[in-house]
């Protein structure tokens, strides 16, 4: 007997950050008083028409190229009719038969191994209103009708939850990254929903799909993909037949339960909307979008590692903004790149994270970073007069010569100073000389960190570090 | 290529457009469907093969909407509903959403 295979799709809507809305100039907001931010147009009043927001097909020429689709240089909107009350014009207008973006693909990592998950198209659309379901009413806020939104689908070709974790997680990062939309799942500016089918794996034939709607977080993603895997596995078993609907996740028994049996593609009566004209996408316009466009996270991390810097510190770098941009204009300057993400990512970051602020509300400048790392590079200050001096910077204008001086971090340069030290730790250490005469390369170490011990890291380290091995081989 | 409308697929469009119709009815609009889908399907005759869709008659592209806000007062809108709850419009409760 061949074994069930499941295959699965996932549908994304992410809300654009753009200030007004698609097809109306009111608001594009989140969080307002109900019914507050909105207009005849986004009302569907009888004889309005709408108008296209070019913000938004900026923003959706950014999101095809960052997600590697081909572009659909003629476009024109679709009308997909259906009856709700979230909708009063009865129906959306979305793309159906020219969507921005097809064949593209966005790049994720399973076990160490590259898997390209296959992007079938990217289509723009408009939000319908929200509705909030009370006990015997349904209510109804239009703030949300008309918000742009980019609707991104796979091909089936997600193996599993886990697969499908991975593949949101990194959408989720692109489209966050190049300011695109704010992917916030709980306040509803990205949703997902998943297709889920299974197939004999002797067998080219997907099964039947079930449609899983409106997930609230990336791991409810990945606790119903595994119910509905398991649902569907036991209903064919028992010999029955999987029936094409819509489920939608139960959080409290982490279990999907029925919502509808789907109504098909040809229900929606889909037709080209004659109130909107083409959009043509010139060279000239893509040109200036793809000059926009900054650089997206798996070429940075690319980048970040050509620079050697640890997986730590560019996930760390990644998931800030501000850093990151402040990390780039340290490279551009030259600095050593592996002692600036040390420090960014590690000092730096753990003072903006406890103190809840962003790099731009601290003192911290590129150029006094840039001194700092300098002289750490250069020995001329150890990694823990490093970090004192960097306490003073994060709330003072002062450079970094002027906290050295004012707290008396002053380096021992003073050859003959040195000298006094070493012979005293060398005097205090006879274990340790003991060692490095057996051959303990350690020792010298060892050694280094009572010179260091005892003048408070003030010691020239490379210096001392000389003279320690010049009094050692005279021994 | 003529298809005939059934009485199912009159009912199936009822239900998507929420209506109820009586038998009657349902045979009065299969009649009439296919009288109109028999003039539609004239379209099947030509040859439009070198022809692309045409979505709109106005032959200006790429128009945008001009940047001035325009927000309708809720008051209006609201007073312009059958039932609002708060500031917000009631519907009859939807289940399956």
């Amino acid at each position: 007997m061949s074994n069930l295979i499941p295959t699965i799709g996932i549908e994304v809507h992410a809300e654009l950050k753009t200030k007004e809305k698609i097809f109306s100039n009111s608001l594009n907001t989140y969080g307002e008083v109900a019914n507050t931010k909105i207009n005849e147009i986004d009302l569907g009043y009888p004889g309005v028409l709408p108008t296209l927001n070019k913000d938004v097909i900026d923003l959706a020429i950014k999101a095809a190229l960052a997600l590697n689709c081909k572009l659909n240089k003629v476009m024109h909107f679709d009308r997909k009719n259906y009856f709700y009350p979230d909708l009063p014009k009865g129906f959306q207008i979305t793309q159906s038969r020219t969507p921005i973006g097809t064949h593209g693909y966005v790049e994720i990592e399973v076990d160490g191994a590259k898997k390209r998950i296959g992007i079938e198209d990217i289509h723009i659309e408009e939000d319908t209103c929200k509705s909030i379901h009370e006990k015997e009413v349904t209510l109804l806020d239009f703030n949300r009708a008309g918000i742009p939104l980019i609707e991104i689908v796979t091909k089936p070709v997600i193996a599993n939850e886990k697969e499908a974790v991975l593949y949101l997680e990194k959408l989720r990062e692109i489209l966050l990254y190049a300011g695109i939309s704010d992917v916030k799942i709980e306040e509803g500016s990205m949703r997902c929903d998943a297709n889920i089918s299974l197939k004999e794996s002797d067998s080219d034939i997907l099964g039947t799909k079930v449609e899983i709607k409106n997930i609230g977080s990336i791991s409810n993603v990945a606790s119903s993909i595994a119910y509905e895997i398991k649902r569907q596995k036991e209903v064919i078993n028992k010999g029955k037949k999987i029936i094409a609907e819509t489920r939608k996740f139960d959080e409290k028994n982490s279990s999907t339960v029925l919502m509808r049996v789907k109504e098909t593609g040809n229900d929606y009566r889909y037709f080209p909307e004659p109130d909107i004209p083409y959009v043509i996408l010139d060279e000239e316009w893509i040109d200036k979008i793809k000059k926009e466009m900054p650089v997206l996270p798996d070429k940075l991390r690319e980048s970040y590692k050509r620079f050697g810097i640890n997986d730590i510190a560019i996930n760390a770098l990644i998931q800030n903004q501000e850093l990151n941009k402040f990390m780039n204009k340290l490279i551009e300057l030259g600095v050593n790149p592996i002692i600036s993400s040390n420090i960014i990512t590690g000092d730096v970051l753990g003072y903006l994270n406890k103190h809840n602020i962003s790099i731009e509300d601290t003192k911290l400048t590129v150029d006094k970073i840039k001194q700092l790392v300098n002289k750490l590079e250069n020995n001329e200050i150890s990694s823990r007069i490093c970090k004192e001096i960097l306490s003073d910077m994060f709330d003072t204008d002062n450079s970094v010569n002027q906290i050295i001086e004012n707290k008396g971090l002053k380096q021992i340069n003073d050859t003959e100073e040195l000298k006094k030290i070493i012979v005293k730790v060398i005097k205090d250490n006879q274990d340790a000389i003991t060692d490095y005469k057996n051959g303990l390369d350690r020792s010298v170490k060892f050694l280094m960190g009572q010179i260091m011990k005892l003048t408070k890291g003030q010691a020239n380290p490379k210096l001392a570090n000389e003279l320690l091995i010049k009094e050692l081989s005279e021994i | 290529m003529k298809k005939e409308l059934t009485e199912e697929y009159v009912m199936h469009v009822a239900h998507l457009g929420r209506l109820k119709l009586t038998d009657e009815e349902i045979k009065k609009y299969k009649y009439q469907l296919n009288q109109i889908l028999d003039e539609i399907n004239k379209i099947n005759d030509l040859d439009i093969t070198s022809k692309d869709i045409m979505i709109t008659p106005t032959i200006n592209n790429n128009m945008f909407s001009t940047k001035e806000l325009n927000t309708t007062d809720s008051k209006d809108i609201l007073s312009n509903t059958p039932k609002t709850n708060g500031n917000y419009i009631e519907v009859r409760w939807l289940k399956n959403d």
